[in-house]
């Protein structure tokens, strides 16, 4: 991609729009994640995705 | 006057991509390096996961081959399984593995794979320049 593009795209979209997730998250009194909550998520969501797809190739594999 | 479904699926992708933009990017706070791969790594699993929601059920509606979306899954499997074991290094074996499959099963333009196949470009393109932030 488009290395002006990803910069136009972060400078007018994606920074505006973290900074109100921050600003919503500090108003709700949500502490930012750690890193050990983060490399847990990832983990969940890592091992539905992997049962998910399993699942899929199993009902393929015939 | 109603609006065709291809013409909504392309009004659609790039509202997906910008979608999936705003979370892609560590928020600017995390300053701690593992901090911000570990995000890119959580939103990596999140977003591969999509891709392969889509390719699934694109193909039990028919409007993906078989072998189109195993390749998907299978690419699916093998970088969400590098993620989860390398948080910290898992960049270049995925980025190689994504290369293969749009040389093997290249989104039509137009088509609903496209935006999430253009959602995966963006996190590896991210990732690639450090988070953009």
């Amino acid at each position: 991609m488009n290395p002006m593009l990803i910069n136009i795209i972060m400078q007018h979209i994606v920074i505006p729009e973290l900074a109100a997730w921050l600003a919503q998250r500090r108003a709700s009194g949500q502490p930012m994640p750690t890193r050990d909550d983060i490399l847990d998520h990832m983990g969940q969501t890592a091992n539905l995705v992997i049962e998910a797809g399993e699942a899929f190739l199993a009902s393929k594999a015939t | 006057m109603t609006t065709p479904a291809h013409t909504r699926r392309l009004l659609a992708a790039p509202l997906v991509l910008l979608l999936s933009l705003g979370a892609s990017c560590p928020p600017a706070e995390m300053t701690d390096p593992q901090t911000r791969a570990a995000f890119h790594a959580d939103r990596a699993v999140t977003q591969l996961g999509e891709l392969q929601a889509t390719a699934i059920a694109l193909n039990e509606q028919g409007l993906i081959a078989d072998n189109e979306a195993v390749t998907i899954v299978r690419f699916v499997l093998f970088a969400v399984r590098t993620v989860q074991a390398t948080p910290y290094g898992w960049f270049a074996a995925v980025d190689t593995a994504w290369t293969n499959v749009k040389l093997h099963a290249p989104a039509a333009p137009g088509s609903a794979l496209e935006a999430s196949y253009a959602t995966i470009d963006l996190l590896l393109e991210l990732v690639r320049s450090g988070g953009g932030l």
